[in-house]
């Protein structure tokens, strides 16, 4: 922590030395600064802060890219018609039509005589559920930080902490192939393991 | 090429937007719908803040940018997270295509439990998980 703001500190000499305030000219004093704490390493001190930036850059890209293909994902299935009630599918059991007093009325498709419908290909279809995610993250920052990131994810909202606070539930929206296990997999190997990298 | 950029981010942003209103109206349950209501909203204002930070090139606009996006972004989630909890623990049904619930399965298993230990002294804590 100390070490950013000496970072910091670097990027705003560097700005007053060359007297341009302007947002490229910090952050490149920023990546100067930075180069320069690295290469005096042996004098400053051995800190984890030199591994943590290029890791919280790589982070902070890999995400938003995941973010964007997340939202082309849900611009599809919200835009085009039907693409959704293909859901249908992996419908375990036959229920009724309009049997749920809060979603009656959202159907757009031809009323299902409630039999279940045969699986169609479909490059992206709904199968949502409320799933429990183990964790291993343990401090409030650490949880607090993967909940945030789960959130804003486009398809999974973490919906409550177990009172333990050993298990996370997550809503999401796109178990692929109704395959729950894999989906704990994805959380568990991708964000949950980026945030402990980052912060431990 | 700078107003083509902000030009190009500012109908990114509009559509996002859109998109986030057009989920509401057609997402099958509450859940979805705060999904669809919270990320392309998020990456909506991301969009059109990044437009205006490109397009004025001065420090002040883009510092305010920056902080609104990242305040956009830790407080996002938040409300989404307790709009979410509390519609689940207010008993708002999930869609009938949800195919698992497993915080009711959990939830149903401490009832379970805590309905057994009253009844049988709670000698039978260890083998519910």
């Amino acid at each position: 922590m100390s070490m950013f703001l000496f970072n910091l500190l670097l990027a705003l000499t560097w700005a007053m030395a060359t007297g341009q305030f302007t947002v490229p000219n910090l952050v490149f004093g920023f990546g100067l600064g930075y180069l320069l704490l690295r290469s005096v390493q042996r004098i400053v001190g051995p800190s984890p802060y030199f591994a943590k930036v290029p890791l919280a850059l790589r982070f902070a890209l890999l995400y938003v890219w995941e973010l964007i293909l997340a939202n082309i994902r849900l611009a599809y299935d919200v835009l085009v018609p039907g693409a959704w009630s293909r859901t249908g599918a992996v419908r375990m059991t036959p229920i009724a039509p309009h049997s749920h007093p809060a979603v009656s009325g959202w159907r757009t498709g031809p009323p299902s005589n409630g039999s279940v419908r045969a699986p169609l290909a479909s490059p992206s279809y709904i199968t949502p559920g409320v799933i429990a995610i183990p964790l291993d993250v343990r401090t409030d920052a650490e949880i607090t930080l993967l909940a945030n990131l789960i959130t804003l994810t486009p398809g999974s909202v973490s919906l409550d902490l177990s009172a333990d606070r050993r298990t996370l539930y997550v809503h999401a929206m796109y178990i692929d192939g109704g395959d729950v296990e894999a989906y704990r997999r994805s959380v568990k190997e991708g964000l949950e393991r980026r945030v402990l990298e980052l912060l431990r | 090429m700078r107003e083509q950029a902000s030009a190009v981010l500012l109908v990114l942003g509009a559509f996002f937007m859109l998109l986030a209103g057009v989920g509401v109206a057609r997402l099958p349950d509450l859940f979805m719908r705060l999904q669809a209501a919270t990320k392309a909203s998020t990456l909506g204002v991301g969009c059109m803040l990044m437009a205006v930070a490109i397009h004025f090139q001065d420090l002040a606009v883009t510092t305010r940018a920056v902080l609104v996006i990242a305040f956009f972004c830790l407080t996002a989630p938040v409300g989404a997270h307790l709009i979410a909890r509390a519609a689940y623990a207010a008993g708002v049904p999930l869609w009938e295509g949800t195919i698992t619930d497993e915080m009711r399965l959990s939830s149903r298993d401490a009832q379970d439990r805590s309905g057994e230990n009253s009844s049988s002294a709670g000698n039978e804590r260890g083998d519910g998980s």
